[in-house]
């Protein structure tokens, strides 16, 4: 996505990204996978509907918020193209995902906080990366 | 002390102001405990486990401050503001990303499902997000400018 306001675009290729994390989240939720990847049973207490408003929502918010600040930072993130957008979805997933997974194994969360990490590795690091790092280009 | 490679000085700046930063924890849990809120800790007030816990925080909070350090300088350039200050919003950022992403992602599964233990959590990680971050900031961004 190329021209117009940068902040406009910002928002708009979050929005796209974000959306497309909140997805692949659903996805890992509902299908099982979340579950796979758990020691013990982990299932949110929550009916498909309101999971899927929770992943959509959530992802779409921080999505445009985490690529504002993409925005600001674009040229100093290492790499270029899509491996850039990798790279800063990497930088992300540490900030989100394994700060506070490892918190919540430290509080004995191991059940719940393995296979966040895991689904946010492919949500946020993978998904949102890269979709960032094609649609984002200044 | 003056380190010439902004990494590495940004790597032990994160460190120091993660090891520090780790204190308060311990210190607003002992007040979660003495005002009877509920806490992840409880009975902290015994000394064996502020021992523990002061210790474990200092360790998680210097070994993710020293990555976080480590970010910092590589986008220091692009951070708006200019010295102390840039280590202060900084870590407000990187705070409201890590800790208010999980007060926003518990508060939406508590409107959701009604289940106070998210509420609960929502109010933890926001609670954590202000004793943690403002403290690292400060000193993320005196000591870098230090040692330059």
């Amino acid at each position: 996505m190329r021209g117009g306001n940068n902040l406009k675009r910002a928002i708009m290729t979050g929005l796209i990204a974000g959306f497309g994390s909140g997805l692949v989240d659903f996805i890992f939720y509902n299908s099982g996978l979340f579950e796979l990847f758990s020691v013990l049973p982990a299932i949110l207490p929550m009916s498909t509907q309101n999971l899927a408003i929770y992943c959509i929502i959530q992802g779409v918010i921080w999505g445009i918020i985490f690529t504002a600040f993409y925005a600001i930072i674009y040229d100093y993130v290492p790499s270029t193209g899509i491996k850039k957008g990798l790279v800063y979805g990497f930088i992300i997933w540490i900030i989100v995902g394994l700060r506070i997974a490892i918190i919540q194994i430290v509080h004995l969360y191991h059940q719940f906080a393995i296979p966040s990490v895991i689904t946010a590795f492919f949500s946020l690091c993978i998904t949102y990366g890269l979709l960032i790092g094609y649609l984002y280009k200044k | 002390m003056k380190i010439s490679n902004p990494q590495v000085r940004g790597f032990y700046a994160g460190l120091l102001a993660g090891v520090i930063g780790g204190i308060p924890v311990t210190i607003a849990r002992i007040i979660q405990e003495m005002l009877k809120l509920p806490t992840e800790v409880p009975g902290i007030l015994s000394v064996e486990t502020v021992v523990y816990h002061i210790s474990y925080e200092m360790g998680l909070v210097g070994i993710f401050g020293a990555i976080f350090g480590i970010f910092y300088s590589r986008f220091y350039p692009g951070l708006p503001s200019k010295g102390v200050k840039k280590g202060f919003i900084f870590s407000l950022i990187i705070g409201f990303f890590s800790n208010i992403w999980w007060t926003s992602s518990n508060f939406l599964k508590w409107l959701l499902t009604g289940k106070l233990q998210f509420l609960w959590w929502s109010f933890e990680f926001a609670y954590t997000y202000i004793v943690i971050f403002p403290l690292y900031g400060v000193i993320l961004g005196v000591v870098y400018e230090r040692w330059k």
